[in-house]
């Protein structure tokens, strides 16, 4: 589980990313859902990220950057929500205050020039953000439904 | 910033405190244009690290004790390592030390990069953070930015990753870099330390408040270097300590408004641990172009205005990456990797320098190498004492200024010292009452 192997990558200009640490729980969401979505389309993978300021000189000019993140936002758990970082306001957290959280990470892209034209956030919403590597029923029940949705966004991104 | 006239009482309250690390709280109480109180308030949870450790094998410390903190992990690990090596009777020297205070440095890169550039810089331009920060001056966040990543590979390679390093262990390391490993990261390096050269006349070129403070400051010494690994305990007031020693004379008693323990020396003096404390005891071992940028910024041994820090930490971020110039080019891999040794029962003591001040652990174990009892005084529980001091001269000298830009002031005055709750809460919210 280490950064991903794209020994062939296709839709040039196209990012995933999944946000989120295998090791706990629901909080390595993210990081499965863009490994599968890598594996299935041949997406550049640019995860896993565990701090959203790593993100920062990997989006490469890309037209857009599909973010995969667990999200605790009071829906059930396995909702899946898709936010478009260029119009939705967003607030994000993150576990360290000495971090940048994943929306200031993106506008501190932008203030750079080295945003992507689009980003889009994918939310999952987490059930257990405790010690372990298995993801809660709810929420391994939302990730091929997160894949298809993200599959649905590029092919619309490419229409 | 206006100044008003004073009539009545003002609060200055401020819920969560932004950009340092952890959950606290500052309030503020000011009379008649007097200053009541200052309370800064830690609610951060208590951790119970030193109740997890009891029982636990000696070789569980620099693992358990990494997790603290995701900002200063390997300084929990070292100073792990050295008290456990020292309650076994081992000291750890050479080859393994080096490596030890390489991926040091590369933490102090990290550490120091983030908070000069991302969390502090923004205030000496009244700017919100660092995007703000980007839109006025890209390429000064473009370069901070590019130092921590360096800081991240270099921990990436010596530690195994950029957070909680997985390689370190009681003795030395799992394994050890090849050099040419090492030598991949030189380019890089040697940039990022022109990058901290500059830094350092960038940010001595803001405008700082007129701010002295008297506290004894306290740092490792060290004869043959800028002390980051090792070295004995010394301060402004003439103290010179072993780790056992200093633990025996500071004082940790509990605060009702703080989950971190509040350390005084001989439970009275308030004291500071961190940058200011290191530069001014330790003046005459910067690395010499670390040296030549602090004649360069004006600053020097004495200075005790804490808004300085900044410059102070730019100057360390261009030892740190001196140092790990210097340690690559040398570089030999210590074969073994580490020292295997049988741990013996008794107490050991071990004290390092994390980026934001002294870190001490004590712990005892038995003849199994079983943990009986732990003992950890992060940096900011040391330092907490001394910020209130802060903020009350902070306060005192600008308390006809609007209550927003006090706030911010008090705020600056605050994350000159990098504190990190998560590591203290045995940690911010500001609440200005006036």
């Amino acid at each position: 589980m280490t950064d991903a192997d794209n020994s062939q990558v296709n839709f040039p200009g196209i990012l995933i990313a999944g946000i989120g640490n295998y090791y706990r729980a629901d909080d390595g969401v993210g990081p499965r859902v863009a490994d599968a979505v890598a594996d299935i389309t041949g997406i550049k993978n640019i995860g896993p990220i565990s701090e959203p300021l790593d993100l920062i000189g990997k989006f490469d000019n890309a037209k857009l950057a599909i973010l995969v993140d667990a999200m605790r936002s009071s829906s059930p758990p396995g909702t899946i929500k898709i936010f478009d970082m260029n119009v939705a306001e967003v607030r994000t957290q993150t576990t360290s205050t000495h971090g940048i959280n994943l929306e200031r990470t993106i506008s501190l892209a932008a203030a750079l020039g080295k945003a992507p034209e689009k980003a889009i956030v994918v939310g999952i919403e987490g059930k257990l953000f405790g010690d372990g590597d298995k993801l809660s029923p709810e929420v391994a029940d939302a990730v091929v439904d997160a894949v298809k949705m993200i599959d649905q966004i590029v092919l619309s991104e490419l229409e | 910033m206006k100044n008003i006239e004073e009539t009545g009482s003002r609060t200055i309250d401020v819920h969560g405190l932004a950009r340092v690390e952890g959950e606290g709280a500052l309030h503020v109480r000011i009379e008649s244009g007097e200053l009541q109180h200052v309370e800064l308030e830690i609610f951060e949870p208590p951790r119970f690290f030193e109740a997890f450790l009891r029982g636990r094998s000696f070789e569980e410390p620099p693992d358990i004790t990494a997790r603290i903190c995701g900002i200063c992990p390997v300084a929990y690990q070292m100073s792990a390592c050295l008290a456990i090596e020292d309650a076994s009777g081992v000291e750890v020297s050479g080859e393994i030390q080096d490596l030890r205070r390489l991926l040091y440095c590369g933490e102090w890169i990290q550490s120091h990069v983030l908070h000069v550039f991302l969390l502090h810089a923004p205030d000496f331009f009244g700017l919100e953070d660092a995007v703000d920060l980007a839109k006025i001056d890209k390429n000064a966040v473009e370069r901070g930015l590019f130092m921590k990543k360096v800081g991240n590979k270099l921990m990436e390679v010596v530690g195994g990753r950029a957070i909680h390093p997985v390689n370190v262990k009681v003795g030395g390391f799992y394994s050890a870099p090849k050099k040419k490993e090492l030598e991949l990261l030189l380019d890089d390096l040697k940039k990022s330390l022109d990058y901290a050269l500059w830094a350092v006349d960038w940010v001595s070129k803001f405008e700082f408040p007129d701010v002295e403070t008297s506290y004894p400051l306290v740092a490792l010494i060290n004869e043959s270097n800028y002390p980051i690994e090792s070295g004995v305990i010394a301060s402004t007031s003439g103290l010179e300590l072993s780790p056992k020693e200093f633990l025996d004379t500071i004082v940790e008693s509990h605060v009702a408004r703080s989950s971190a323990l509040h350390a005084k020396l001989y439970d009275q003096d308030v004291y500071l641990t961190g940058p200011m404390a290191r530069f001014n005891l330790n003046y005459e071992r910067l690395t010499p172009m670390a040296k030549q940028a602090a004649i360069s910024s004006g600053i020097e041994a004495g200075c005790r205005n804490p808004f300085k820090t900044i410059i102070m930490r730019t100057i360390e971020t261009v030892v740190a990456f001196e140092e790990a110039i210097r340690l690559i080019e040398n570089y030999t891999p210590p074969n073994p990797s580490y020292i295997d040794f049988k741990p013996k029962a008794g107490m050991g003591y071990g004290a390092t320098e994390a980026p934001r001040g002294l870190i001490l652990h004590r712990y005892e174990l038995d003849s199994e190498g079983i943990i009986k009892q732990a003992q950890i005084v992060p940096p900011t529980s040391q330092n907490q004492a001394a910020i209130e001091e802060d903020l009350k001269k902070v306060v005192e000298a600008n308390i006809g200024l609007e209550l927003e830009d006090l706030t911010k002031y008090c705020e600056t005055a605050i994350r000159n010292h990098d504190p990190c709750i998560s590591c203290s809460a045995h940690f911010l919210d500001v609440d200005i009452d006036s």
